[in-house]
This record gives structure tokens, C-alpha cells and sequence, in this order.
């Protein structure tokens, strides 16, 4: 029961993620053909979790 | 040279295809607020629409099933509960319209009306506050998309794009 809460923060963090990257790859290019919108969203979804995973490791090692 | 609108697939909608809504601007934007992705929607753009609205509730129901909920904050700056963090996640969390507000009537009316449910002592309500705050934040991003492509620079860029000649068929 102790891992539940972590295990759901780090699932929430991939999945807010990807839906982030969707939702705005939508937004910012309306009328792009769905490959475009896809590898486009597969873009910013990595970068964006790339800034979070260095974003946990400096508050991993800022807390202990 | 292209004579008509090209249509690969259902979809893709090409440029010159935008329907133009009876509503306007201002009551469109409106509503835009309130039902994510309906801007997108009633200017053609239809499964993009329920797109943006499937995943913007949908994150926003994730949220009120940990118990999250919309806390209305103190705007008083010399009361003793004023919180800048607490205000922006506020604000945020409104951009996602009618579900916010009827999330935040329970804290409007001191928990005697309870829309939604919500639960601030709840172990999780944090994060389900956290998925509230995201759902408003990707609605913010489907009404600036909304304003843009279809009244704002990119709509114009769109109109000089568009072919004159006949596009009906």
C-alpha cells in the first residue's frame, strides 16, 4: 500500500504526458494530417518527459 | 493545379472546407469554455472536436475520481489564508468551464451541494486536484487554438491560402 500513491504519481506523469502532447499537437496544428499530428506529439511527449526525469532526479537528490 | 478541396481521408479537412457557425465569435468562444473542443467541432473540424473533448474530460473525470475537487481560494491578500498557488491552480482549473464550475459548487456552498464528489482530506485528492488543474490547462490550449485558427493570424493566413476557384462538391 505504501507504493500505491508513488506508482500513481509516476503513472499519471507518463500518461498526463502523452495526453498533453495530444491534445496540444492538436491544438496548435488544426488542420495537419494525423501522421504529422502523431510524430509531431511523439516529439514533445519525449522532450517533456525528458524535462520531468531531470526534474525528478534533482528533487530525488535535493530531499535526501 | 488543385480545382477543388482534396480530401485524403475523413480525417484530414483541408483549409478552404471551414464551416462557418451562425453563432458569434464572442457566444462561440463562450461555449468553447464551457464544452472543450466545441469550437473545433462546429467549424468542421469534428473528430478533432470530440477529440479534444474526449481527452479533456476524460482527464478531468480521472481528477474527480481521486477525490480532487475545484477550492475556491482566498483573493484577499492581507487575509491569513491568501495563497498565490492556490489562486493560479484556481484560475487554471476554470478554463475547463462547466465541469469546473460545477465541481467548485461544493466549496461555494460549504459542502452543503455536492455536485461532484470531492474530498480534500482524501489521500489522493492532491493528485486528483493535479489531473483538474491539467484538464484546464489543455482547455486553455483548445481556446487559444480555437481563437487562432479560426478568427485570429492563422485564419487570415488560411484565407489567402484558399483557392478562389468553385470548392463546392
Amino acid at each position: 500500500m505504501s507504493y500505491a500513491v508513488g506508482i500513481a504519481y509516476a503513472v499519471s506523469m507518463v500518461l498526463l504526458t502523452v495526453v498533453l502532447s495530444v491534445v496540444y499537437s492538436i491544438c496548435m496544428e488544426a488542420f495537419a494530417p494525423p501522421g504529422r499530428i502523431v510524430r509531431q506529439s511523439l516529439r514533445r511527449a519525449g522532450k517533456l518527459a525528458g524535462v520531468l526525469a531531470v526534474l525528478a532526479i534533482v528533487v530525488y537528490l535535493l530531499s535526501r | 493545379m488543385v480545382s477543388g478541396p482534396v480530401t485524403e481521408s475523413p480525417f484530414v479537412t483541408p483549409k478552404n472546407s471551414i464551416v462557418t457557425p451562425p453563432e458569434p465569435k464572442l457566444v462561440l468562444l463562450l461555449l468553447s469554455w464551457l464544452i472543450p473542443g466545441y469550437g473545433f467541432y462546429r467549424h468542421g473540424l469534428r473528430i478533432r472536436g470530440l477529440i479534444l473533448f474526449v481527452l479533456i474530460e476524460s482527464t478531468f473525470l480521472v481528477g474527480v475520481m481521486f477525490q480532487g475537487a475545484v477550492l475556491v481560494p482566498e483573493f484577499n491578500y492581507r487575509a491569513e489564508g491568501f495563497n498565490l498557488v492556490a489562486i493560479l491552480t484556481f484560475v487554471t482549473q476554470m478554463f475547463n468551464g462547466l465541469a469546473a464550475c460545477l465541481s467548485a459548487v461544493a466549496d461555494l456552498t460549504g459542502g452543503t451541494v455536492r455536485l461532484l464528489p470531492g474530498n480534500e482530506l482524501n489521500q489522493w485528492s492532491d493528485l486528483g486536484t493535479f489531473y483538474l488543474l491539467v484538464s484546464g490547462g489543455l482547455n486553455y490550449f483548445a481556446l487559444t487554438g480555437t481563437y487562432d485558427h479560426f478568427y485570429g493570424v492563422k485564419s487570415r493566413s488560411a484565407a489567402t491560402i484558399a483557392p478562389t476557384a468553385d470548392t463546392t462538391g
